[in-house]
């Protein structure tokens, strides 16, 4: 089995899902800078390297899960 | 007694070195009792001139930087490079622990070329979440803890540090917590404890001809002028 587009968009709806579900108040460091739910989710959405560093971080989190 | 000096500057405006500020007191713990004396330095913008005078005159045996970092050097303002790869021998003979961004990916290995006795950082952008900050700023620090309860093999230290964020990982309720755990784990590197991986083809066969201390011995051809790469706006 291989991982399908429709997955992918799966894994996508779950994190932009789980986003929009925080607190207001929720915010988290990325390198040099503060990200609040708001300037997440947008750059979730809207910018594609971001979009993509969410997405692989979330599969290797996965993976490692079920390493044993 | 041994020195230790460590450098947590605070950007003017700058949220995330106030937290790195924050995190270094645990450094500066364990550094004392390790039995280092410790020269603390930071909760301003330190200039490079200021680092580098600081470095001639403390000697430390330990040097640690908690702050901002990018791949070839570690940030102290915002103008320039406190410590860049042309400085890199001046950390020869010493144990360099940084928690800053992506500094492993070049400056580490330059360090570790000028026989940095160990050089602890991270090659990727670190990043932590609010809501457990605490497991964050534990598994940042482990490594001197392990030191100053004795243990000496960094390879060793390497090991245990990535257990603990494992068992952190394990803790972690958050996913998102989880997530950046994982990241940040790999993102560890400590040079002694293990070598610098290349994909440099001529890197790959000096190693293979010459062995891992001299193959890493032949500077690399493209030493750029250090410059700032980071921008940092204020929240």
């Amino acid at each position: 089995m291989t991982l399908s587009s429709e997955d992918i968009r799966k894994l996508e709806k779950s994190i932009l899902n789980w986003l929009q579900n925080r607190p207001a108040e929720w915010r988290w460091a990325y390198g040099g800078r503060f990200f609040t739910k708001a300037q997440s989710i947008e750059s979730f959405k809207k910018d594609k390297e971001f979009h993509r560093l969410i997405l692989e971080a979330a599969l290797l989190k996965s993976i490692n899960d079920f390493k044993v | 007694m041994d020195n230790a000096l460590v450098l947590r500057p605070v950007l003017d405006g700058d949220e995330v070195s106030q937290y790195s500020y924050c995190w270094a007191q645990d450094a500066i713990d364990h550094a004392h009792n390790a039995g280092f004396h410790v020269e603390d330095m930071g909760g301003r913008e330190l200039s490079k001139a200021e680092v580098i005078q600081a470095i001639e005159t403390v000697n430390p045996a330990l040097l640690v930087h908690y702050d901002h970092g990018q791949e070839d050097g570690w940030l102290g303002n915002r103008t320039e490079l406190i410590i860049s790869l042309p400085d890199a021998w001046r950390l020869s003979g010493r144990l360099v622990y940084t928690m800053n961004c992506l500094s492993a990916k070049q400056l580490g290995v330059e360090a570790w070329r000028h026989n940095a006795k160990v050089y602890l950082g991270y090659d990727q952008e670190f990043a932590f979440t609010l809501t457990d900050e605490l497991l964050f700023r534990e598994a940042v620090a482990y490594g001197l803890y392990l030191y100053a309860s004795g243990l000496r093999n960094w390879a060793e230290i390497k090991t245990r540090m990535y257990q603990k964020f494992n068992e952190l990982i394990a803790a972690a309720t958050d996913p998102w917590t989880a997530m950046w755990l994982r990241h940040d784990r790999d993102a560890l590197k400590v040079y002694n404890g293990e070598s610098p991986q290349t994909t440099c083809t001529f890197r790959k066969l000096a190693l293979k001809l010459l062995g891992e201390r001299w193959g890493w011995k032949i500077p690399a051809p493209r030493l750029r002028r250090p410059q700032l790469r980071r921008v940092f706006k204020s929240p």
